[in-house]
């Protein structure tokens, strides 16, 4: 098997954007490759291990409103269509209506060697306006989308292999903002 | 409740901190009843494993009573007296079903981190730096443990924490560097450090049917130890030279095996040690690998060089070459602890290994951070410290 991650396994859509960054990437997930999509597939599953997504509605069987609200930058919103839809192989989507970031992106879902699980493939492509580029903390590690993407599909595996996703928030630690009040100097 | 903290280089404060919670279901809360300060946490405490930050928790080396216990924990429970592996696996990727615990896919949040740096994020470990996770460690009143049916060994009733307290981390270390070594009766082997790592190590390889171990340390104290566990014992500044005397011990072949128990601060005065040191401290340079240096020389044709001893960066001076054209093996590697816990409780409760035997100094928790300094200045008399939390 030969993956392409030329322009030419862009989804469709994604040629329609003018100049869009783009992200290729994958990870391998013990687990089918039906588990995998028919967790993804359901939407309201996606803020359980999605960074940032703060709300999903899902509307019809095709359209949903997404919220995201970045650490250290905006908060956006957009309306995606899934524009392809097979089983346990492949889920496609694009943004639809007026957003500061229009984007399409393309999930498959094929089995990994020996019991390796699935391996899961992402290709997005997106655009922020020039003017909005800023407002973004892309200079950060691990907060540029493509970062974010690599860090979400990390979460999906930690979720989907274990039930939960590994944190240390909330843990205590030696810093006067963990302290408890009475402990501060 | 009471922590031992890295504030900064040379610096471990004692503060009052949160007590844990339950953050994940796969959680758990132990009173932490004995902790030990490891040779590990002495590179913290210099400086040279980077990202760790003030106020961070210290302690990787723990065991206690389990009081609160996550909505999914099925194994463990409350009342249960536990040792924690010093590596935080999750027990159901790939890796952890092969036993490879250390190389567990998913319990560094910080990932991204780890990737950037080595290329891939191995587990987690308990306190041990933000890139390795940023979890709180166990030097600590009470300690959270993620996925503790997976990360713990239940300790029988009736057991002193000193005899089990080791499982944690510096037995199973030296069992598997010692396992690494593929030891044939008959076998030299040589262990560079007289540490606590290196202790365990020699008991291991003759565990595992080693003919005769050579250990190989500038500490009088130390070599004396070992040679308390039949260790041979070369004090490198008094040798004239370690590698010819390595190989008149040996009929000219060499060890069959070496393991590098010393890690990346090396002490010693070759060349290429003074090199180091001054490239450390320009920052030309992460680590000092002059015992690593040593090793490749020293083994012999096809033989294997094992590494407990940590390594965190880029390392200069490798003899590449030495290794390359005597078909020499590498092992090396976090240790897969919870692979090990049990056959180790089990050799413990036989009687065949008590490893409290490398215990030098037993301390209340208000006097661990001088500990720290004791440890790391005077490491002649202080071997292993540990620490009575409760």
């Amino acid at each position: 098997m030969t993956f392409s991650t030329t322009s030419t396994a862009q989804p469709k859509v994604a040629q329609r954007l003018q100049n869009p960054e783009k992200i290729h990437r994958s990870i391998t997930i013990n687990k089918s490759p039906a588990e995998i999509y028919t967790f993804f597939r359901n939407f309201a599953n996606l803020p359980y291990f999605m960074k940032d997504l703060i709300a999903l509605t899902v509307n019809s069987e095709t359209m949903s409103h997404w919220v995201v609200q970045l650490e250290h930058g905006p908060k956006v919103e957009w309306n995606a269509e899934i524009t392809e839809d097979k089983y346990a192989e492949t889920i496609s989507w694009r943004t639809v209506g007026k957003t500061e970031v229009e984007q399409a992106g393309t999930i498959w879902f094929s089995k990994a060697p020996r019991d390796l699980g699935t391996v899961v493939r992402l290709h997005m492509a997106y655009t922020i306006p020039a003017g909005k580029l800023g407002k973004f903390a892309t200079h950060l590690v691990g907060e540029d989308p493509d970062s974010i993407m690599l860090i979400n599909l990390s979460r999906l595996k930690a979720y989907l292999e274990t039930g939960e996703i590994p944190t240390t928030k909330g843990q205590p630690s030696g810093r006067d903002e963990d302290l408890a009040p009475e402990m501060k100097h | 409740m009471k922590a031992l903290c890295w504030m900064a280089k040379h610096e471990v404060g004692l503060r009052n901190v949160k007590e844990p919670q339950i953050l994940n279901p796969h959680d758990a809360i132990i009173k932490v009843t004995t902790a030990a300060i490891c040779g590990s946490d002495l590179h913290l405490y210099n400086g040279t494993i980077p990202t760790m930050e003030k106020g961070d928790i210290l302690g990787h080396e723990t065991m206690g009573e389990v009081v609160a216990v996550g909505k999914q924990v099925y194994k463990i429970k409350l009342g249960d007296h536990i040792v924690i592996p010093f590596d935080i696996a999750c027990g159901s990727c790939h890796h952890c079903e092969q036993e490879e615990y250390s190389a567990c896919d998913n319990t560094n949040p910080n990932s991204i981190l780890a990737d950037t740096l080595y290329g891939h994020s191995g587990a987690a470990l308990f306190g041990y730096s933000h890139m390795y996770g940023g979890y709180a460690g166990g030097q600590a009143e009470y300690l959270r443990v993620p996925f503790v049916d997976t990360n713990s060994i239940v300790i029988p009733q009736g057991i002193p924490d000193e005899k089990v307290l080791f499982l944690s981390d510096i037995l199973p270390t030296g069992y598997m560097a010692a396992e690494n070594c593929n030891i044939k009766p008959g076998d030299t082997v040589a262990v560079w450090g007289a540490g606590p790592v290196a202790q365990m190590a020699i008991r291991c390889a003759y565990m595992l049917g080693a003919d005769r171990v050579i250990a190989i340390d500038h500490f009088d104290k130390r070599l004396e130890m070992a040679e308390r566990s039949h260790a041979h014992t070369i004090n490198f500044e008094s040798a004239e030279n370690v590698l010819d005397e390595l190989k008149y011990l040996t009929g000219g072949r060499g060890p069959d095996s070496c393991i590098d128990a010393v890690g990346m601060e090396a002490h010693g005065h070759s060349i290429t040690a003074t090199l180091d040191r001054a490239k450390m401290a320009v920052g030309l340079a992460t680590d000092r690998p002059d015992a690593l240096r040593q090793a490749i020389q020293a083994c012999k044709k096809g033989g294997t060089v094992s590494i407990p001893g940590v390594y965190g960066g880029v390392l200069d001076k490798i003899p590449f070459g030495a290794a390359f054209g005597k078909g020499l093996t590498f092992k090396m590697g976090q240790t897969h602890t919870q692979k090990y816990m049990p056959l180790l409780l089990n050799k413990i409760m036989k009687d065949e290994i008590d490893p409290s035997f490398v215990i030098t100094h037993r301390i209340d928790l208000e006097k661990a951070p001088q500990a720290y300094q004791q440890f790391n200045d005077e490491k002649n008399d202080c071997i292993k410290v540990i620490i009575n939390m409760h």
